[in-house]
């Protein structure tokens, strides 16, 4: 992997397999090998528990996908798959060159980078957003496309906050005319902002994409 | 997940595989016109055909169902291929977010799209693995807006709006794509983003519309500029029953000279409530040949209730063709119950604006056929949709 | 559709001056190109010093 800075290597304390940590954000990591939940600390890892097997996906990322983002390179090292009454999607946790870590979305066929907002002001409540509405946030207009219930089905790799299968979370997608996404995540009790712009995955020039049978 | 042998349908995501809906899918026999599995090569890309769905809506108590299949590529995504009355659309997520200025109108990336049809679809049928969970009598609201070959599509359901935008496919390219045994299945009417065979060339028809009338223009012009246009006689005579001499004079000889040419014969009489008829005939004296024709000029006006009336004419223009050059005498054999004096002029070649007027109306007549052509089949595009065209006989399907 | 009004147009333009050209008309015009069948039957036998009677016939 080329984004190299901060790349940490441990042991994994139940299978003693080695487990890298690409970004110094990263606070879980799950095992490769053994599928132990890794905390992290200062200078070790402990395991809080064994993570899900994730469901068997379509998707064509994967684990170790490079790619290229506004002239960006970055590298996927972790993933959240989410499931919802109607269907479930995967997010894949991104570190890119310049330091900064965002989120890759993928939904059936349609993708979004998009990276927190560290002070996004007041949000509105989950239960006032429609499908439909207009929310101006960081002063850009968006429409409410999807306002869901949603629970992690499982994760892999390493991720920036501590989760586990089954935690529930509420998240509403925001979209402009322009292809600007935003979501807000009311999974904890402070909602966080995560804005982007929707991609097309072709133009991300991915490298590394997983080879499912059927496709060429 | 969809069992496409019993027709149960299964939770993919629960690792015991409960059963969680059985229908009858022998009482309702919807077979997707592609079956499942089929690979094509669409777009430069291939898909399998991964999914089934068939839609109803209910318009004016009218039942509708179309299908849709989706196609499956996982470096590409996803696709909807679509078909209704044998007209096809491919359709995608959009990436943006279509404006919607009024509830008639649409706008993405800079093109306008206009509202045909709101319908609320019910979900009738869905076989295949789909990415998200598809029940039998699901319901959005659909709203769909064109720009042919363009169509947006607005999906409305419980807790989401979703975008796609389809461009229209005739059946023989899905056929060919997924190599189909026989045909597809058959257009009926226009389809809603059907593309228009008129449209692209109704600015040109109109620029050489407009060129070709100015050029008929410029050729009579040109012929009126340089035609002879010369006169070779004028003369006049009186006539009267009663003098026998009157009943035929001849004129002075004349030449006419040039290439062959028309030659314009008007006779201007002092005709008031009477008619008097005129052979002329006229004598190429070297060759013998001879040209006749026979005018009528008669001339009538009163008064009465309406006003002033007048019927005919006390003048008369005719047109010889192609006479040659030489030299030539004009006789004149007339007739008339009462006497008359009359004047005869002959002119050589000159450009007949008849001809003109002729060429101008046929230069019209295919671009009125295209335009009438095109507004028809766009009437018959919109006959279907919600805002039918005025002309027909407003019947709505 | 556009090249079928072309060859259309161009064959109504080039029919214009043709017909400008020759100057030809429809007109109910009777010629005949006979030769004189006597000597009498000549421009001038119509004439009134002929006795009036326009003499065309066989001898």
């Amino acid at each position: 992997m080329r984004s190299a800075p901060g790349l940490t290597a441990r042991d994994c304390p139940s299978c003693g397999a080695p487990v890298t940590f690409a970004s110094a954000q990263s606070l879980l990591a799950v095992c490769g090998y053994c599928r132990a939940t890794l905390l992290r600390h200062d200078l070790d890892v402990e395991q809080i528990g064994t993570m899900a097997a994730l469901l068997e996906d379509v998707t064509p990322l994967q684990l170790g996908v490079e790619g290229v983002w506004r002239g960006t390179h970055f590298a996927v090292v972790g993933r959240l798959q989410i499931r919802w009454e109607r269907g479930r999607w995967n997010e894949w946790y991104c570190v890119f060159d310049d330091g900064r870590t965002g989120w890759l979305g993928d939904a059936a066929g349609a993708y979004a980078v998009s990276f927190e907002v560290a002070d996004p002001g007041p949000l509105p409540a989950f239960e006032s957003l429609r499908p439909g509405g207009g929310v101006t946030l960081q002063g850009v207009a968006y429409e409410v496309t999807d306002v869901r219930e949603a629970e992690v089905v499982a994760g892999e790799g390493e991720l920036p906050f501590r989760v586990d299968a089954g935690w529930k979370t509420r998240t509403a997608d925001l979209r402009t005319a322009t292809a600007r996404f935003a979501t807000l995540d009311y999974s904890d009790a402070a909602p966080r902002l995560y804005a982007g712009e929707a991609v097309e995955l072709a133009a991300l020039k991915p490298r590394g994409l997983r080879e499912v049978e059927g496709s060429r | 997940m969809i069992c496409g042998a019993c027709g149960a349908q299964l939770d993919a995501q629960d690792p015991h595989y409960r059963i969680i809906e059985t229908y009858e899918a022998a009482t309702r026999a919807v077979t997707p016109t592609i079956p499942l599995g089929t690979r094509g090569r669409l777009k430069g890309e291939t898909w399998e055909v991964i999914g089934s769905l068939a839609w109803r809506t209910t318009i004016e108590g009218e039942t509708y169902t179309w299908f849709e299949h989706l196609l499956h590529n996982p470096a590409g995504g996803f696709r909807w291929l679509g078909q209704y009355g044998g007209h096809w659309t491919l359709a995608k997520p959009v990436a943006g977010r279509p404006s919607t200025g009024t509830a008639l109108e649409a706008e993405y990336l800079g093109e306008r799209y206009r509202h045909f049809q709101t319908a609320t679809a019910e979900l009738a049928h869905v076989v295949g693995e789909l990415p998200w969970r598809a029940r039998v009598g699901d319901r959005a609201v659909v709203e769909d807006f064109v720009n042919p070959p363009l169509v947006l599509c607005r999906e409305t359901a419980e807790d989401e709006i979703t975008w796609s935008i389809g461009e229209y496919l005739d059946g023989a390219t899905v056929w060919t794509a997924f190599a189909l045994p026989g045909a597809p299945p058959e257009r009926v009417g226009v389809g809603a983003a059907q593309p228009s065979p008129f449209a692209p060339h109704s600015r040109t028809m109109l620029l050489l519309l407009a060129a070709f009338l100015a050029l008929a223009l410029l050729i009579h012009v040109g012929f009126l500029m340089f035609a002879q246009q010369r006169l070779v006689l004028d003369a006049a005579w009186a006539y009267d029953r009663r003098a026998p001499a009157t009943a035929s004079v001849e004129s002075a000889p004349f030449e006419l000279t040039g290439r062959s040419s028309n030659l314009v014969v008007e006779i201007s009489t002092t005709l008031s409530q009477g008619w008097a008829y005129f052979t002329l005939t006229l004598f190429d004296e070297r060759t013998g040949t001879t040209r006749t024709l026979g005018r009528e000029v008669s001339y009538y006006h009163g008064r009465d209730s309406d006003g002033a009336w007048t019927e005919g004419a006390p003048w008369d223009r005719a047109w010889l063709p192609s006479v040659p050059a030489g030299r030539y005498v004009l006789v004149i054999e007339p007739e008339a119950p009462g006497p008359v004096n009359y004047r005869v002029r002959l002119t050589r070649d000159v450009p007949r604006p008849l001809w003109l007027w002729l060429a101008l109306g046929l230069l019209v007549l295919p671009p009125l056929v295209f335009w009438w052509r095109q507004w028809r089949f766009e009437q018959r595009r919109w006959e279907e949709s919600d805002h039918p065209r005025s002309g027909g006989d407003g019947d709505d399907e | 559709m556009t090249t079928a009004y072309g060859v259309f147009a161009s064959l109504v333009l080039g029919a214009l001056m043709w017909i400008h050209f020759t100057g030809w008309s429809p007109s109910p015009v009777t010629e005949e190109k006979a030769a004189p069948m006597s000597v009498r039957d000549n421009p001038g036998s119509s004439r009134s010093s002929y006795g009036g009677r326009s003499y065309t016939g066989a001898k």
